[in-house]
Order: C-alpha cells, then structure tokens, then sequence
C-alpha cells in the first residue's frame, strides 16, 4: 500500500508530513524511555522481519495481491511508539533503497500504514483484551490487524481523492473491497507469529512493560 | 533472549532471499486500485539504488531478487539497532523521564 512520489497534491502530503513528523518526534521520546539493551536488538530483529515478510506478496482474488504490513505485530510486542518509530524506519529504508513508496509522501504512508492502525489498535488491545494471550486478546488482535489495513486502505482513497479528481465513492470501494481480503491475510499473519514467538519465549509480551 | 534474535534474524533473511522469490507478482492492492480507476503513477524524485528489491547486476533474477533483499533485512536490522542505542544514549544526557 506505499503510495508513490508524485501522486498526491502538496496540500495533502505537506500537512501529513508534518503531522507524522510530529508523531515520530514524541514516540521517538517516549520511546527512548521504554528501550532496554534486551528489547533493542529484539526491536531490530522484529524490523527486520516485519520488512522481509513486506516482500512476500500473497494472491488475492481479482488479479491483485497483498503483503503483510506488520504494524499491528510490532504494537503487540513493542508498544504502540515503539511500533511507530520501527515503521517509519522501514519505509525510509524501503523508499531510499528499494523505490518502494515516494520520498515526499513518507509522512502519508506513515499515518496509513503505522500511525492509524497503531493507535485505534492499542486502545482495542489493551483496553478490550485482557491480559493473557488467550481466545478472547487473540481475537481482538485479529480484528485489529484486519482493521489496520482496512483503514489504511480508506485514508489513502481519502488521500487520493483529495489529490486527484477521482470520484471518491468507487474507489473507496474498491480499495476498502481489496484490502478488507488482504486484512484476512494480515491477520493470519500476524496470530502466527504471535503464537510461534510466544511459545518460543512466553516472557516476550513483558518485553517493553 | 540473544538465541531468539539471532534465529528471528536468520528467519527473516530467508524469508527475503527464499520466500521472495514465491511471491505474487500481481499488483498489489493500492496499484490495482489505482489501474482501474485510471490514476497514474508518478516519476520518482530519486532514482533508489535496488528499484523493485533488486540488485542491478548481470546476475541470474533469482540471484539479483535474493541478494536485494537479504540486503535491506540486514539494514533494517543495522539501522534500528543504531537508532535504538542513539535513543537511549539520547536520554542518558535528560535526566527525569517525561511524565504523561
């Protein structure tokens, strides 16, 4: 879902620039208080996976595919401004290395694919789920990655519209009709790892709190 | 702790130099969408160094698409661990941590 150079309007990328800026500076901060000398090199590989499983494209039906995003991952296991600095590193590296995602629009491509999902997740995991990795928190942290990429999906059509003349409702409903099957993926994914990492090592939910 | 990085670190470099090269190469969601409701792409600002994950050498594609992507795995890995001990070096200099 990485929205190229050249696409949006300046009046859209310039303000979600700033904003997720903004974002990054303060988990940044907050960040640098929850890191420990265990749980930096665990964030560095989790990075790492989170943009190796990006490139792993599942089909979807309708001639299209979808890759995992892993902010909801990340969230799970490293707290929610953990999460956000560890996403935009990804797609810098992935927009300077790779031409994946343009350079003016890492701020919108943040707030789609980090920012959003990060936050409305962690209210839905942490204050819904309890506190055991049991039926009911896995659950709630399917339909959050499901919702992740569903709603990264309908800012961008925003985003899009905004910046284009496109009619707004059909593409709405073509990217919210995709990405509401690549959310499926997203959070099969996700519950995976989840449950392999956990039983690997059960004390990892403790990693960061 | 330390055994599970290194195996996550080893898994993720398989996944990008194995994995990937079983990957869909549909369109994903957000190209599709756009195809169809006939936006166009943009030319990119910078020209990036492994466009499409891959390396640009007189390798086999298998070769190229692998090394590409074992490449950015390790980066990551390189650049968040950099970024997490400047963080936390950062805030050896503050003295109370922030309240809120």
């Amino acid at each position: 879902m990485h929205l190229p150079d050249g696409i949006l309007s300046p009046s859209v990328w310039i303000p979600a620039d700033v904003l997720a800026a903004g974002v990054v500076a303060v988990c940044a901060k907050k960040s640098a208080f929850e890191l420990t000398d265990r749980s930096i090199p665990m964030m560095g590989v989790l990075g790492a996976f989170v943009f190796a499983a990006q490139m792993i494209n599942f089909p979807i039906p309708g001639g299209t595919s979808g890759h995992l995003m892993g902010s909801m991952l990340l969230m799970v296991l490293l707290g929610p401004c953990i999460a956000t600095v560890v996403m935009c590193c990804v797609l810098v590296i992935q927009a300077l290395l790779f031409q994946d995602g343009g350079l003016t629009v890492l701020g919108p491509n943040l707030i789609n694919m980090g920012i959003a999902g990060i936050f409305i997740g962690n209210v839905m995991v942490r204050r819904l789920a309890g506190s055991d990795f049991g039926l009911r928190k896995q659950s709630i942290i399917f339909f959050a990655c499901w919702f992740s990429v569903v709603l990264g999906a309908v800012l961008a059509s925003l985003e899009l519209w905004l910046s284009t003349q496109v009619p707004f409702f059909p593409l709405f409903l073509t990217m919210a009709g995709i990405h509401s099957l690549i959310g499926v993926g997203e959070g099969l994914i996700t519950l995976a790892t989840l449950r392999f990492l956990i039983a690997a090592r059960p004390e990892i939910m403790e990693l960061t709190r | 702790m330390r055994r599970l990085v290194v195996g996550l670190l080893i898994l993720s470099l398989g996944i990008a130099g194995i994995l990937g090269l079983y990957a869909s190469e549909a369109p994903d969601g957000l190209e599709s969408s756009m195809q169809k409701h006939g936006i166009k792409e943009g030319d990119a600002l910078t020209q990036a160094p492994m466009p499409d994950y891959e390396i640009p050498a007189g390798l086999p594609a298998a070769w190229r698409q692998a090394i590409a992507g074992m490449t950015g795995t390790l980066v990551l890995f390189g650049t968040l661990m950099i970024v997490g001990f400047g963080m936390k070096r950062l805030r050896g200099k503050r003295s109370a941590p922030p309240t809120g």
